[in-house]
């Protein structure tokens, strides 16, 4: 019989392969309490050409999890998932042959994307959305991110949104690219028990089945934010048509409400462009467009292991504007009056609970714009002003950008 | 070594060379994609500071010259970095006196971040001038051949009085 306790699994998984660059390090956070908190993004970019993800489950006290089952499969493409509705099986494709975790937790998946190419629903110039599942009789824990597939060099590339915690956790990875943390309430795992041999492939292991359970409809989700403490110019957030968001994810082995955890992200796109207000006077301000999101049960059938996701599911435009704290930024460049300033937001800030779902499931999930550079933001100067960045010049990476 | 095995490996050989000639360098840009524009001062000059570069390389670059790449009506007056930490004219000025009055540039080392500033002046001072980026030539210290990278900021100068936007 099944334990159903509640503790925490943690599984650090470390994507094999070449570094490629905008890998972060750090993660800080800019208070906000209520409305929005942003947190600089440490974003981990890894090739996942051949291997997909690799790294060790742990239970919560830090143990190995041994003879967990660990697979990972993709979710459909945008396109797909808006047409959705509840009761509806997600037409997830495994993109790794299921293996146990060896008696020191360590996994590793293969990455087989050929099944990718040949499934309806995806399409190869869009970010694959991955989900990494490690499951036992003990409990489930899940990761996701998302792989950029390159169709002309056959190069996969792994991004992973970094926080607070998977920098913690990936002080304890090999050093890679690629530093996940996957979390889920699971039972305990008693490791000395459980302990088996190496790490293995498993035999065929029949797909992971997802289905919608319950649609929870449109949600605000924060993509910008415009910041000033003086007048004498204009600033504007365009979210673009195929603006990309990387929107955070939601575990629960329950799936009641306050029992989700955050557990990676995925990547949306905007099918419409949503203009914002523009603004001329001091102050910050969030701006908010609408996703669907939706709870998925899942089973795992090799051991009929359930859980829950929550997701984001389509774009559905709409804007909103609320109020803001003003981040501080003291890396500034002038502006003579009579010029304009217009910058893509593909390299943005995270904003840990910008998906802002604590009202339907107990928590919010997080929100970074960016990904393309359809998101921009456009300053015009009345006036010689300042715009300064909260972590780089406005040149190189500002993340924040605030008028003075 | 068979016939086709050995064209195979001069193919190969061939396409790795190209592949080294083509390399984009040490010298990287920064940030994301931007478009700024200015009104020229009364001289016909602007001042932009606005490219991040970063030296990648594990030795230091010497810039060589900084051009205006496929413009129309910009010519580069002055140009400089201005390494991060060092106080310096950053962002966009009307009129030249904030930017630099010839091509003159100090040593970018290994790992090092600045800003690239150039003062631009407009051919017809009643016309706007254009250009997609700008393109810095370098070399490494003490090397022979030289290299270029492209910078990713729009630029535009509108004629004195004029508004951007």
């Amino acid at each position: 019989m099944r334990n159903r306790r509640t503790i925490r699994v943690i599984i650090a998984s470390t994507a094999m392969g070449v570094v490629v660059g905008g890998v972060g390090t750090e993660a800080a956070f800019a208070g906000d309490p209520g409305s929005g908190r942003a947190a600089i993004a440490s974003e981990r970019k890894a090739d996942a050409s051949s291997t997909l993800a690799a790294g060790r489950v742990l239970d919560a006290t830090g143990h190995p999890a041994a003879d967990v089952t660990v697979t990972a499969y993709a979710y459909p493409s945008d396109s797909v998932m808006s047409t959705l509705v509840e009761g509806d099986a997600v037409p997830v494709v495994d993109l790794s042959s299921a293996v146990k975790t060896a008696k020191n937790g360590t996994y590793t998946l293969k990455a087989n994307y050929d099944k990718l190419l040949t499934s309806a629903g995806f399409s190869p110039s869009e970010p694959v959305n991955v989900q990494v599942v490690a499951t036992s009789e003990q409990g489930v824990a899940t990761y996701s991110f998302v792989v950029d597939l390159d169709a002309r060099t056959g190069r996969a590339t792994a991004t992973a949104e970094g926080t607070a915690d998977t920098a913690t956790v990936g002080a304890r990875a090999s050093g890679l690219g690629l530093d996940l943390k996957l979390t889920a309430e699971a039972p305990a795992v008693d490791t000395e028990a459980t302990s088996t041999g190496d790490v293995s492939t498993m035999a065929y292991t029949p797909p992971i089945t997802c289905s919608i359970y319950t649609n929870y409809g449109p949600q605000w989700v924060i993509v910008g934010a415009t910041n000033a403490t003086t007048s004498g110019h204009t600033q504007k957030l365009t979210y673009g048509v195929s603006a990309s968001s990387t929107l955070g994810i939601g575990v629960s082995a329950s799936g009641a409400y306050g029992s989700f955890s955050a557990s990676g992200t995925q990547s949306r796109s905007s099918s419409g462009e949503v203009g914002f207000p523009t603004y001329s006077t001091a102050g910050s301000r969030y701006m908010k467009t609408q996703y669907t999101y939706g709870k998925l049960r899942c089973v795992q059938p090799t051991n009929g292991v359930v859980y829950w996701n929550v997701v984001p599911m389509d774009f559905v435009a709409g804007s909103s504007v609320t109020a803001a704290t003003t981040p501080t930024a003291n890396l500034c460049t002038s502006f003579s009056a009579g010029s304009s300033y217009s910058k893509s937001t593909s390299t943005a800030i995270t904003w840990s609970n910008g998906a802002q779902l604590a009202g339907v499931v107990g928590i919010d999930l997080s929100a970074r714009t960016g990904y393309t550079t359809s998101a921009k933001m456009d300053y015009t100067f009345s006036t010689t002003r300042q715009l300064c960045g909260s972590s780089d010049y406005p040149g190189g990476t500002p993340y924040q950008l605030v008028v003075k | 070594m068979t016939r086709p095995t050995a064209v195979a490996v001069v193919m190969l050989v061939t396409l790795l060379t190209m592949s080294a000639c083509t390399s984009s360098g040490p010298l990287s840009m920064r940030g994301e994609p931007a478009a700024v524009c200015v009104p020229a001062g009364e001289d016909a000059l602007a001042v932009i500071a606005l490219d991040s570069v970063s030296n990648g390389g594990d030795v230091g670059l010497e810039i060589e010259s900084v051009s205006v790449r496929d413009g129309n009506g910009l010519e580069v007056t002055g140009a400089a970095i201005l390494p991060d930490g060092l106080e310096g004219f950053r962002g966009a000025a009307t009129g030249g006196s904030e930017g630099p009055q010839s091509q003159d540039f100090v040593e970018l080392g290994a790992g090092g971040i600045a800003t690239v500033q150039v003062t631009l002046r407009l051919t017809d001072i009643g016309t706007t001038g254009k250009a997609p980026g700008l393109r810095i030539k370098y070399r490494t210290v003490g090397g022979m051949a030289s290299s270029s990278a492209d910078t990713d900021t729009s630029v535009e100068v509108v004629p004195p009085g004029a508004v951007c936007g």
